[in-house]
């Protein structure tokens, strides 16, 4: 029956595949709007994107404004009004939805592709000829509201926020994407329209399909629905992190009587366009991206102080930060920040070792081999060359340029960016349990929800 | 490592033309394999699916199973802990493992070439598993840290651990998977070894392998890892007899939550009977996008609710369905659960239009063209249908099972199973705990 194998060892890997990225097409629609193509015919579906280069960022004076109107985009549009878009797009079995991010905003279609014709003629309303009807207007008001009331509920949300707020201060990135009570009380139907004549030109914007397109037929209906999209690109901003003075610092964000706390712990970062940023993912995933990383095997396998801890790279067009989270136990909550500092010691203090090193860089490769398994997943990555202007054969050049990072470039990038003397820690937990003890680690101070310093 | 959340039963439905194609044998060893070539991209994912779940543990054990699925990350004969992990993303890897009621699953997702680890991988851990009482207290730590964030410390996070135990007290599927701390304290680290010698042999479990593989080298390799491992005693598993609730049972949980939440529960059917279907197809006239039952009249006219939900769980020998609501700003629960009731009883009353039953096919199908994109959702559901089914050509026909639902169907399973009278109604009211009713 069975033979006797060697089982003290894993079996010899077989044949080394040839991982690469997939093709993808770009076409130029007539009015300049360029079209990303990642084609499959696998599964009879299309999903579709559109892009708008403007997000929160350019909310203004009105925190939340770009989020409040893509969401409206779908209340009503073209001559359809909330409810009959729909029901169409529902009777379709399709999904179609908006959301802002902090530099961009998408519309996003999934539908299968014998609908697409009448799915994207009810999408080409819904961005360009939205209504914002005074109802909807109201009823997102109240809605957004309490979500962001719910959202509060949450420690690391909590976290999150107050964290943005440490690092970025007034800067557009310190702000809430959801906004807060006073600027959603102030936005109504002549903000939103306002904010989608300026961004939502042809200039500004990109689209990106993938799965079972046929492209011409795509693309003579593309011109059709969008062919007399015009507008120039609005002016783009430019801004920095600026995390204030009295560094290391720790600051509580006062939940009374909870029993975890919600660690945020980082600095400023950089752009998704610095030429260090592979090096900088590279070090932050062996420091804290993956499973295998030091600060998981620290707070979760050698401690138990958590069911899981990592850290995180904004990838933003602007600086953004890198950070640790993690939500530990309340009883804990000094001795996890102390390890987190400990770790943050010793990946400035000396170089990685070459077995970690090798073993990050095969995680990052093969992973991005796994990422790629659906046109979906593919289309992803297309829309981050387009958003951030990269090169368009910089996932075909990426295993490589990851191959040949040394342990010394790793620890340039830890030594600029990963300082613990450097760090902001934010905590969303019970100030009055937790705040004597990490006064011993830096100086704290306590605020509530809203950012405002209180005393405990 | 994530405990089953609860979740809709697996959308997995048959495309407009590709059959999955695969194949099935068992290892004399009583081990079922299952093998789907798919080379879209030149990746393989290996999964195994053990029948054991949270419904096999005693009702003073609570939460084992789950704790056992992080026991099995901790080191097995020629595996140290935690290596499971490195080995799987030193190579760029992926992998997990969930705890439900009914199985435990564990996958990994591998470039091709490493499909000969995964294999080694699982087969150590299923022939042998090695535990310190060290390992045993730290992972006891991560489940209570993970219970804490994400169900006692999670707003509304108990919701679901209630109405289970609402509707299916007295029974196994009484409790959730994360199960009670106080019981996992009480677990001497025997109760590990003996749970291995138990539930986890071949004869308990299923092996899917799925991805860019050439079959007669993947069959040895299966042969040369698993084929040795020995046959386990036959699985004693008890019949659940779930009894229907005598009058409608009402609790009240008061947290610090920022909205009132209202649940009503049902016992609806369970895997294999085929109402589960209309009942899967219901929640999706009730709940799926804005022009649904609940979203357009709940969150976009009236607007006495936040937002809405419907769902339904299907387990071995059970099923639940829920409808659920978070009132909004100048809303109350009672308002709420007022609104949910007129919703079902329309549909009890009244039925479903033939628009709304076309709706909900053409999601089905559209959520089928996007899970079968993904090998772990094909081979995740080939698990699913052979084991809790016995049958994974299933797969194939799930698509023309669901279109033979009829307006009719949905208006029958309505009145038979979301009655008033046998419900379990949940308030999640906002308040400082300890003040429950």
């Amino acid at each position: 029956m069975s033979q006797t194998i060697d089982r003290t060892r894993p079996p010899k890997p077989g044949k080394q595949s040839q991982m690469l990225f997939p093709t993808f097409a770009l076409h130029t629609m007539k009015n300049g709007i360029p079209v990303y193509v990642v084609e499959n015919h696998a599964q009879p579906y299309i999903s579709l994107q559109i892009v708008i280069r403007s997000g929160a960022s350019s909310d203004g004076e009105l925190p939340g404004l770009a989020e409040f109107t893509s969401n409206l985009l779908l209340s009503g549009a073209g001559k359809m009004s909330a409810q009959e878009l729909a029901e169409e797009i529902d009777y379709l079995g399709a999904s179609l939805d908006a959301s802002a991010g902090r530099d961009e905003t998408t519309i996003g279609l999934g539908v299968l592709s014998g609908f697409l014709p009448r799915a994207l003629s009810i999408m080409a309303d819904v961005v360009l000829r939205p209504t914002f009807p005074a109802d909807e207007v109201q009823r997102e008001r109240k809605q957004s509201i309490a979500a962001l009331k719910q959202h509060r509920s949450d420690p690391a949300y909590l976290a999150s926020v107050q964290f943005r707020r440490e690092i970025h201060g007034d800067a557009p990135y310190g702000r809430e994407i959801d906004g807060n009570e006073d600027s959603l009380r102030k936005i109504n139907r002549a903000e939103c329209s306002r904010y989608h004549q300026t961004y939502f030109t042809a200039g500004n914007a990109f689209f990106v399909a993938a799965g079972d397109v046929q492209v011409p037929e795509f693309l003579e209906m593309l011109e059709e629905h969008f062919g007399q999209w015009g507008g120039d690109r609005p002016e783009r901003m430019s801004f920095a992190p600026v995390p204030g003075t009295g560094l290391p610092r720790i600051v509580i964000v006062d939940r009374p009587d909870s029993v975890q706390s919600a660690l945020r712990v980082g600095a400023p970062g950089l752009a998704r366009r610095d030429p260090d940023y592979i090096a900088m993912i590279t070090i932050n995933t062996l420091f804290g991206g993956y499973f295998n990383s030091r600060i998981n095997n620290n707070l979760r396998e050698r401690n138990g102080y958590t069911y899981g801890a990592r850290s995180l790279v904004d990838s933003l067009l602007m600086p953004g930060t890198i950070s640790v989270a993690a939500s530990v136990g309340t009883g804990v909550t000094e001795a996890a920040l102390r390890e987190i500092f400990n770790e943050l010691e010793s990946i400035t203090a000396e170089p990685v070792s070459e077995t970690e090193l090798e073993m990050v860089k095969s995680y990052i490769i093969g992973s991005q081999a796994l990422q790629i398994e659906t046109p979906g997943q593919v289309a992803s990555f297309v829309r981050a060359i387009a958003l951030f202007g990269l090169p368009h054969d910089y996932y075909q050049r990426f295993p490589a340029e990851v191959r040949e990072l040394t342990r010394e470039q790793l620890l340039d990038v830890a030594r600029r960016y990963m300082r613990p003397d450097r760090m902001v820690g934010v905590i969303a937990g019970d100030a009055r349990t937790i705040r004597e003890k990490l006064e011993d680690i830096c100086p704290v101070k306590v605020v509530n929800e809203r950012g405002e310093e209180i005393t405990v | 490592m994530n405990q089953l959340r609860p979740e809709p039963s697996p959308m997995a439905f048959r495309s407009g033309s590709a059959t999955i194609q695969f194949e099935r044998y068992t290892l004399p060893n009583g081990l079922d394999v299952i093998l789907h070539e798919d080379r879209k991209a030149p990746i393989a994912h290996v999964l195994v699916w053990y029948h054991v779940g949270s419904k096999n543990e005693s009702f003073d054990r609570t939460g084992f199973a789950h704790l056992f699925e992080h026991m099995m990350f901790q080191g097995s004969e020629n595996v140290a802990k935690t290596e499971h992990f490195s080995y799987v993303q030193g190579v760029g890897g992926s992998l997990n493992a969930t705890t439900g009621q009914d199985r435990t699953n564990y996958f990994q997702t591998v470039p091709r070439e490493y499909l000969g680890l995964a294999l080694w991988l699982e087969s150590d851990r299923m022939r042998s598993l090695k535990v310190t009482e060290e390992n045993f207290q730290n992972q006891l730590s991560v489940v209570k840290e993970e219970r804490k964030q994400r169900y006692d410390n999670a707003p509304y996070g108990l919701w679901y651990m209630t109405l289970l135990d609402m509707l299916f007290g007295g029974t196994a599927y009484g409790w959730s998977p994360i199960g009670d701390m106080a019981h996992l304290d009480a677990s001497p680290l025997d109760a590990v070894q003996a749970f291995h010698q138990v539930f986890y042999v071949p004869n308990n479990a299923t092996l899917v392998i799925s991805g860019d593989f050439e079959r007669d080298e993947v069959s040895r390799m299966v042969e040369e890892m698993f084929g040795g491992i020995r046959k386990g005693k036959e699985i004693e598993r008890p019949a659940i007899v779930v009894r229907e609730p005598s009058a409608q049972v009402r609790k009240t949980i008061v947290a610090p939550v920022p909205l009132p939440s209202v649940y009503i529960g049902f016992q609806s059917a369970a895997i294999g009977n085929a109402d589960a279907r209309a009942l899967s197809i219901l929640s999706l006239i009730l709940n799926r996008g804005r022009s649904s039952r609940l979203q357009s009249s709940l969150v976009y006219g009236s607007q006495v609710a936040q937002n809405a939900s419907a769902f339904s769980i299907d387990m071995e020998g059970a099923g639940m369905f829920v409808a659920l609501a978070t009132a909004s700003e100048d809303a109350t629960a009672e308002q709420v659960e007022a609104e949910l009731w007129r919703e079902i009883e329309a549909v009890r009353r009244d039925g479903v239009t033939e628009r709304e039953l076309g709706a909900a096919i053409n999601h089905i199908h559209t959520s089928f063209a996007t899970s079968f994109s993904k090998l772990q959702s094909i081979s995740d559901t080939l698990a699913y249908y052979h084991v809790l089914c016995g049958d994974a050509s299933r797969i194939n026909d799930l698509l023309g099972e669901y279109t033979t639902v009829t307006a009719a169907d949905i208006r029958r399973v309505a009145e038979q199973y979301l009655r008033p009278e046998v419900a379990a109604v949940l308030y999640y009211l906002p308040g400082v705990s300890g003040n429950d009713q």
